[in-house]
């Protein structure tokens, strides 16, 4: 028992810390569609690519969960 | 961390599907040898294809505004290597793109390399040499796990970078600015996943080690060590 609970005790700490980055940055982007929409990185494409955000579809259509539709 | 349907230029998804194509087949290949010559491996293998569907679904808005989620990699990857991990994680993918619109079936190949063959590969290297030496089997597991989720997502900023180079900076530039989206919070998450994978090792040392030692994950010595330190 040389390190007893403490891998234990480490891990509730850490799932602490997901659950708190998880909560701030949901509430940080209340406007997304859905947890973990990806605006910023979609937009940093659509930035780079010079071509506007509306104009990506995809190349293969595509289910999409009822939460996730316009 | 998937790179959404529509977000790769159907050249990149082609250069990637190629790449990962003769991954698959190797995966396949070494999926059905340990199957052959181990079917209590099953159950393990099942388990390590639904912890990675699980911990690759638990999407994370990054304080950017990007998605991040841990990999669950480290499990298969440890346990099978990273050839079975691909075809698992292809497995993952192809459902997670079908059923939940994470990912999309024309970057599915960008999606396996990032998340199926570097970050494993990655993993399997940092335990192949830290298993050798004396080093803690769980700061062992933790590193593996940490280093195979944080190279998955250089991978997708690089494939990301390679589509979408800067005007000026070209595609240095550009993954800089697509690895700075994703680190914020990939960092803090790779530490969780890291920890995570750490205590399910000491729990499968503690009540079931002679998978690991038929497996070969971790010699005989090593597990008994462990089991008189957990």
């Amino acid at each position: 028992m040389k390190f007893g609970y403490s891998l234990e005790a480490l891990t509730v700490v850490a799932i602490i810390a997901f659950c708190g980055i998880f909560l701030y940055t949901s509430s940080a982007h209340g406007g997304a569609k859905f947890a973990g929409s990806d605006s910023q990185g979609s937009g940093l494409i659509a930035e780079l690519s010079g071509k506007p955000l509306e104009t990506f579809h995809p190349l293969i259509p595509q289910w999409e969960p009822p939460q996730q539709r316009d | 961390m998937h790179i959404m349907e529509g977000f790769l230029p159907w050249q990149w998804c082609l250069v990637w599907w190629i790449i990962a194509v003769p991954c698959l087949i190797l995966g396949v290949y070494q999926l059905k040898k340990i199957l052959a010559s181990d079917r209590k491996a099953l159950p393990l293998l099942g388990v390590t294809g639904g912890f990675i569907f699980i911990l690759s679904s638990l999407k994370l808005p990054s304080v950017t505004g990007s998605c991040s989620h841990p990999t669950g990699t480290g499990l298969s990857t440890i346990s099978f290597g990273p050839g079975i991990t691909t075809v698992v994680c292809a497995i993952v993918l192809l459902f997670q793109s079908l059923f939940l619109a994470h990912g999309g079936l024309s970057v599915l190949g960008a999606n396996i390399i990032s998340m199926g063959v570097v970050g494993p590969l990655v993993g399997y290297v940092i335990y192949r040499i830290l298993r050798d030496m004396p080093v803690n089997i769980f700061l062992t597991v933790f590193l593996a796990t940490a280093l195979a989720d944080l190279f998955t997502y250089l991978t997708t900023s690089l494939q990301l970078a390679l589509a979408y180079p800067a005007e000026t900076g070209g595609i240095f530039s550009s993954f800089i600015l697509f690895a700075g989206i994703f680190a914020v919070t990939q960092v803090p998450l790779a530490i969780v996943e890291g920890i995570v994978l750490a205590l399910v090792f000491k729990y499968i040392i503690a009540l079931k080690p002679d998978i690991l030692i038929r497996l070969k994950v971790f010699s005989e010595e090593t597990i008994n060590a462990a089991r008189g330190d957990v």
